[in-house]
């Protein structure tokens, strides 16, 4: 071991979660907390988005999935069932996000008394509980959007008005209004106006290949900057190979490497804070087994990495005659139906789903068939004549299921395959349920209507009929919420059953994933957690104890 | 582009200023045949500049010694010179090697559409696409829309009932 020193909390992984903590602990004053992120920094003119071949960087050295950029930071992520899409830096995964910024509803925290298939549960706090976390969160990254949603709660208005899109927005919205169908501007973490000195949205394109004017909202702006001016603790290149227990089985601290050195070193804290993802933090977990914890940390009713939720996809490209503006305006949502997002038995399947639309890319994601492929520019004679029937002619499609919980959806250690450092790797097991595959053949139908509504000359969408292999954008469930340790890894105040000391605080905290996009939930569990940590003095206790 | 099954855990950088560039050599026989490939896919058009000097310069400067290994593999299989037989060649890799297909069309698909020549002529050609989102982004005088009818409604807390039996 090349040192040791002690602290009052560590906290690993410096994405939204690791961030928010972090800084809230910051501000309440008075305690020593280091952030450890196995990423480095990524300053603003690294982002492809910057690059003349910039579609091309999102497909490789910056893809979204970290078996394809296979770079040293990042760990692999073996198995199938989804393709695992994640970003170790500091700020994580929101330094290549979309920006999209749902809210999950009420009946969203309720699917154990709606239905309680496959492995639904209660979550352990209300909608009601989380508001005003949701508020300061969106306060912190700032959100534009339009009032008045009738299918949400009410809430504050948003910091800007909505976004401008290209002219895909209309055409897709005068369809829903043909329809009569529900349809909203989507909110997202893109400001549309100056706020809190940063420069608004100039509607450049694909937010997803990162925003280095800084108008994509960030866990490094919201957050993480904000704490390094007070003072924070921040190591980059710091991976964190184990959290490690007393005699007590109570948290003690942590070992991480530091990758610039190879160099082992050794933090003691009476508070670990676990921050990594739905992947990251239950591979820790797995990987801190030790005696007395021989299946990992927390695991001991073996729920660590179970009931791993991605959301279930279907993604897809609709096709125009017309010019769509697609590589103009935010992505970023443009706009969304919620007109199937609420449990009807109708369907044949609980839960409910979100349909977004979106802009695309440039012309050389056109010429390779946009989003899924499926109808790519024919190769010769022909090619420019199609090609013109692709480019400027296309919208982004997804319809987002609530896939339901299941105990085989999981998330475990791979036996042979190591990260950079020779630590065991994630493996992935995913499966879609029979109530996701119904969900998704019912919003696929549904969106060819949309498609019809608003002129559009097709739709290519994805097929799950000979398997599923969608986007994991989304990686939620697997270090859950509940009331039981025999039904979930944390309380509702995220503490570990049975390892006192022990907070993991994620999307992997989330009970269900609902139909919405994550980030805003996990932003808001986070400030949560960190005053519950805050109220009670950093107390080592356990888990349910004065919940 | 590589495959993710075979991992490695470092991407070299041999030009750290130019990201995504390793510059692994290419014979020149390799790449005049890749030249020669482009061309018959992406055929020459008044106003657009020929695919084969763009995609080879593209590749070259760009394939990583693995990428270069089996872009060199699938380019062995396609020997053919004129453009017939090169597309004879090509239909029945398509047909015969799906993946390897798809390989080689991305490299040639990214290296033409993702030039600045090539989104020089599309403006030509009356687009305002500009190529690199950043920094310059683009100007959206219309207001987005709103709902002319707003519909919708979701379940309270308390209203949130046992639907199965």
């Amino acid at each position: 071991m090349s040192s040791t020193e002690q602290v009052d909390v560590v906290i690993v992984g410096a994405g939204v979660a690791g961030g928010a903590i972090a800084a809230r602990l910051l501000e309440s004053g008075g305690v020593h907390a280091v952030l450890l992120e196995q990423g480095p920094w990524i300053h603003d003119v690294d982002h492809a988005i910057l690059r003349e071949d910039w579609e091309f960087g999102i497909s490789r050295e910056w893809s979204f999935d970290p078996n394809i950029r296979r770079l040293d930071q990042d760990y692999p992520v073996t198995g199938q069932g989804f393709r695992p899409f994640l970003f170790n830096a500091v700020g994580g995964s929101s330094n290549h996000y979309a920006g999209f910024w749902h809210r999950m509803k009420p009946a969203e925290f309720r699917r154990g008394t709606e239905h309680g298939l496959e492995n639904s549960i209660d979550w352990p706090i209300s909608h009601e509980d989380l508001v005003p976390y949701y508020e300061e969160n969106d306060r912190r990254f700032g959100i534009s959007g339009l009032a008045g949603d009738p299918s949400h709660p009410p809430r504050e208005p948003r910091q800007c008005p909505p976004l401008k899109h290209g002219r895909y927005y209309d055409l897709i919205a005068a369809g829903l209004d043909r329809l009569g169908w529900h349809w909203w501007p989507a909110d997202n973490a893109i400001i549309s106006e100056p706020y809190r000195g940063r420069l608004p949205c100039n509607h450049c394109g694909f937010c997803m290949a990162g925003c280095p004017r800084g108008s994509l909202g960030t866990a490094t702006q919201a957050y993480i900057l904000p704490a390094l001016r007070r003072g924070l603790d921040l190591r980059t290149n710091a991976r964190v190979a184990r959290i490690t227990t007393d005699r007590t089985g109570a948290v003690d601290g942590v070992d991480y490497i530091d990758r610039d050195t190879g160099a082992m070193h050794r933090i003691e804290a009476p508070l670990v804070v676990v921050a990594c993802n739905g992947i990251g933090s239950p591979r820790l977990l797995l990987n801190s087994a030790r005696p007395g914890h021989p299946d990992g940390l927390a695991n001991e009713h073996d729920q660590v990495g179970r009931n791993l939720v991605t959301h279930a996809y279907v993604l897809a490209d609709i096709w125009f005659d017309e010019p769509t503006e697609h590589y103009k305006g935010p992505w970023g949502a443009g706009l969304f139906t919620h007109e199937f997002h609420q449990t009807d038995l109708s369907r044949g399947a609980v839960n409910g789903m979100t349909i977004t639309f979106g802009a695309g890319w440039g012309p050389a994601v056109s010429a390779l068939g946009a989003t899924t492929g499926l109808d790519p520019t024919p190769w010769g004679p022909d090619h420019r004549l199609e090609f013109g029937r692709r480019f400027d002619r296309h919208v982004f499609a997804a319809i987002q299921v609530d896939d339901l919980p299941r105990s085989d959806n999981r998330i475990t250690l791979d036996p042979d395959v190591t990260d950079s450092s020779g630590l065991p790797a994630a493996r992935r097991q995913y499966t879609l349920s029979d109530n996701d595959r119904t969900l998704l053949e019912f919003g696929t139908a549904r969106l060819h209507e949309i498609a019809e509504a608003s002129g559009a000359r097709k739709v290519d969408a994805q097929s799950i009929a000979d398997g599923y292999d969608g986007p994991g954008w989304h990686l939620m469930g697997t270090c859950r919420m509940g009331d039981s340790p025999e039904n979930s890894v944390v309380d509702a105040w995220h503490r570990a059953w049975g390892v006192p000391g022990l907070v993991i605080c994620d999307g992997s905290s989330m009970t269900s994933g609902g139909a919405n996009n994550p980030t805003a939930t996990i932003g808001a569990l986070a400030l949560r957690c960190a005053e519950r940590l805050i109220s009670t003095k950093y107390a080592r206790v356990e888990a349910g104890a004065g919940a | 582009m590589s495959g993710a099954a075979e991992y490695t855990s470092r991407v070299e950088m041999e030009h750290p200023s130019y990201p995504g560039h390793h510059a692994a050599p290419m014979s020149e026989e390799m790449l005049e045949r890749l030249g020669r490939i482009a061309d018959v896919m992406i055929p020459p058009e008044t106003g657009f500049p020929d695919a084969a000097h763009l995609v080879t310069r593209f590749v070259s400067e760009r394939v990583d010694p693995t990428e270069r290994d089996t872009l060199e593999r699938i380019l062995g299989g396609i020997e053919q010179e004129t453009p017939a037989a090169i597309t004879t060649a090509l239909q029945r890799l398509e047909t015969e090697d799906p993946v390897s297909f798809l390989e080689l069309r991305n490299w040639i698909y990214y290296g033409y559409y993702t030039s600045g020549s090539v989104v020089d002529a599309l403006r030509e050609a009356g687009s305002d696409y500009h190529g690199a989102p950043q920094p310059f982004g683009y100007r959206i005088e219309r207001e987005a829309p709103v709902p002319a009818s707003p519909r919708g409604s979701y379940q309270r807390t308390e209203e949130v009932r046992r639907v199965l039996d």
